[in-house]
């Protein structure tokens, strides 16, 4: 009965069978949480075997992993990053910082809600989170692209006044004015 | 114990103005006036063997109207830890610059420059180090609030 | 008309370093000048701790080093110990020599996970990791967690060892002289990596002096000088082992010196094991909610996997400490020496001398 509905996926929706087989990370860590990725992507988790490589280029990338804090510079990076990459594209938050500001709370630099600049997909708790967390978080996101139900990119284009506001208010104008000159891609 | 009485006696033989004292093994403080440090610091390059700058702190004494520099310089062949402290004051806060002695000073200096708000007239770059398109107050110094800065930026109502 | 260009060598770092950008001036190939922009990974931690009382600050102070964190839970346990006059009992001196020499082989893999992936030897980057997971697995044994232990307390160690840690220890320790056996087969004997990495980076002993270097990189030019010998923590006054040094002074040598370092931190974990002393492995310190320490000032330093890592306390009476400024050996290498030496060198040595000089962005931007 699995091998049933396996195939009839295959024949009718053969992309979500290949999108979340080869979900491809962009190579850039942004906190402290940077440091239980390699013990994933090499040995001895081994992310490749669920597909995963590491991109250099966000053109090649459909999937940017936030481990941890973002400076208010590292934020103005990924969202210039996120922005570039071809859709779709799923964006995973490892660790508690993205969520609410994690044990940074009062610092001046680290911000305290991601959700409120960039659309995530998959949030995975902790300070920091085991490798199997961090796959458990990679399977989850592809059950949800096999339901259809990771639409961050789309949320994104579609909210995106929401989003610009927020960027605007902690990064401020020129920030936006920088970012005009990327092209969107969708 | 030997070398740290035997530097602090000639420090205090050297210069008038300052005084040393032997905190504990290996650690000697030395307080200082503001337009003593220089020469106190070229002294014990050049005549006592401490060749490496390890660290140059500030600390706000709100309370005085005070900074206090501390300059914290090591030996390597005697393994002694020299503390030498100034303090300059608070609103018109202004040090002489000792790159010319010391070359790692460089980036210390302009941390302290972004920090605490300290100028240093001799230092080539004290262009920002941690943060771009700061408007506040400098962000190390005892009357700015973080926590409600932090508050306001990046966590206000949605 | 130059044919200048400025690549903006961005904050994703080559290698294991942490965010930072090198903006270098091209000329052709060759690099003319280079400038570091810092910041990404600024999170203001000496202003954070200003506001917390005293142990709730050993959460924050792992996390100033990612890949080295129980040093710097070590500076600020021995920063409140002297200002409060509180003693260590043996057997916690003992017990965080351990953990201090787990967590230079830590650091000291994870260098060899980015220098050898920045060479292309993508092996030995991956039994470095297997090497170093090991001893993450070892590290929850003792305290709970992989990465930030939060073990290094005022007074002693937070929990002692647990029954059977020496044997699974000891076992650790007979394979990974194996795995070193294998590293120098795969990488430090590696025709390749010599010639990459010989006469590359030379820094002399002056250089090195004139700009504040410590640690591997500074006993890779001649001087044999490590905290550990020079002002003696924890149990190393006690213990036997030799302080690698090298004279050529460029990229190879610190090389050996880093390879030499994980055998002699064997060495050291073998004799801690063996000389563990009994007793109890903390000392009771104040009621944390009503802790005031007296005024004063100090400075403490240990040996961390890069160089002299130092911490400058100061205290004014209350419950709060007034100052504490953290040294990281990082800032001279990364902001002084770094510049300089890239001048001359082409693109692919900006990744080798950013690993080569064992660079950690976060204990420079804190």
């Amino acid at each position: 009965m699995r091998e049933h509905k396996r195939a009839k996926m295959w024949t009718t929706h053969p992309y979500k069978w290949g999108q979340k087989y080869s979900l491809w990370p962009i190579h850039f860590c942004t906190g402290c949480g940077a440091i239980e990725i390699p013990p994933t992507m090499l040995a001895p988790y081994d992310a490749s075997r669920f597909g995963m490589g590491p991109m250099a280029s966000p053109r090649q990338a459909n999937l940017l992993l936030l481990t941890g804090y973002l400076t208010r510079k590292t934020l103005k990076y990924v969202i210039r990053t996120y922005e570039q990459m071809l859709t779709p594209r799923y964006v995973i938050s490892f660790g508690s910082c993205p969520i609410d500001g994690g044990l940074y709370y009062t610092s001046y630099n680290t911000i305290n809600h991601l959700e409120w600049y960039l659309p995530v997909d998959v949030w995975i708790a902790g300070c920091m989170p085991r490798p199997e967390a961090f796959l458990m978080g990679v399977n989850r996101l592809m059950e949800e692209i096999e339901n259809g139900t990771a639409d961050g990119y789309k949320r994104y284009e579609e909210n995106i006044d929401y989003y610009r506001r927020n960027q605007e208010r902690t990064l401020g104008k020129k920030f936006l004015e920088e970012l005009k000159q990327v092209e969107w891609l969708t | 114990m030997m070398r740290e009485q035997e530097l602090v006696e000639r420090l205090n033989a050297r210069f008038s103005g300052l005084e040393a004292r032997v905190q504990r093994r290996q650690r000697v403080i030395v307080s200082a006036t503001r337009e003593l440090i220089p020469s106190v610091l070229l002294w014990l390059k050049e005549q006592a063997g401490y060749h490496q700058l390890t660290l140059i702190s500030c600390v706000d004494w709100i309370e005085d109207g005070e900074f206090e520099l501390v300059y914290h310089v090591a030996s390597h062949a005697s393994g002694i830890h020299v503390m030498v402290k100034a303090r300059i004051d608070r609103d018109q806060p202004v040090m002489e610059s000792i790159v010319p002695i010391y070359v790692p000073a460089q980036p210390y200096e302009r941390e302290i420059h972004e920090l605490f708000g300290v100028d240093f007239p001799g230092n080539p770059d004290l262009t920002p180090l941690y943060l771009d398109d700061w408007h506040e107050l400098p962000p190390l110094r005892k009357d700015f609030d973080t926590k409600a800065y932090a508050q306001r930026t990046y966590d206000y109502e949605q | 008309m130059s044919n200048r260009l400025n690549l903006f060598f961005g904050p994703q770092h080559a290698g294991v370093s942490g965010n930072f950008n090198i903006t270098v001036t091209l000329e052709g190939e060759t690099i003319v000048g280079a400038r570091i922009h810092l910041g990404f990974l600024h999170r203001g931690f000496e202003k954070m701790l200003e506001n917390v009382g005293f142990l709730q600050g050993f959460p924050f102070v792992c996390r100033i080093n990612v890949m080295d964190p129980d040093h710097n839970e070590q500076i600020y346990a021995m920063a409140i110990e002297e200002l409060a006059g509180i003693e260590v009992p043996p057997r916690a001196h003992y017990i965080r020599t351990l953990v201090l020499e787990m967590a230079r082989l830590s650091t000291h893999l994870l260098w060899l996970n980015g220098m050898a992936g920045a060479m292309g030897f993508y092996t030995v980057n991956h039994w470095a990791m297997l090497a170093r997971d090991e001893i993450l697995e070892l590290f929850s044994l003792i305290s709970g967690a992989r990465v930030y232990h939060i073990y290094i307390l005022p007074g002693g160690v937070r929990r002692d060892l647990p029954d059977g840690f020496a044997a699974k220890m000891t076992a650790f320790l007979d394979d990974f002289e194996q795995t070193l056996h294998d590293f120098d087969v795969a990488l430090f004997n590696n025709r390749v990596f010599r010639k990459r990495t010989d006469g590359v980076g030379v820094i002399t002993q002056e250089e090195a002096l004139r700009d504040g270097m410590t640690g591997a990189n500074l006993r890779a030019t001649g001087l044999a000088r490590d905290v550990r010998r020079e002002e003696p923590y924890a149990a190393y006054a006690d213990l036997d082992f030799e302080i690698p040094t090298r004279i050529e002074g460029d990229s190879y040598a610190r090389a050996m010196v880093i390879r030499e370092e994980m055998h002699q931190s064997v060495r050291i974990i073998r004799q801690v094991l063996d000389k563990l002393p009994d007793g109890p492995a903390w000392n009771r310190t104040p009621n944390p909610f009503k802790w005031n320490i007296p005024p004063g000032e100090a400075y403490v330093r240990v040996e961390s996997g890069r160089g002299e890592l130092g911490g400058y306390a100061v205290t004014d009476g209350s419950n709060r400490i007034r100052r504490m400024n953290y040294r990281g050996p990082s800032l001279p290498h990364g902001l002084v020496v770094l510049p300089r030496i890239l001048v001359g060198m082409t693109v692919p040595d900006i990744a080798h001398m950013v690993s080569s000089l064992n660079i950690s962005v976060p204990e420079i931007d804190r």
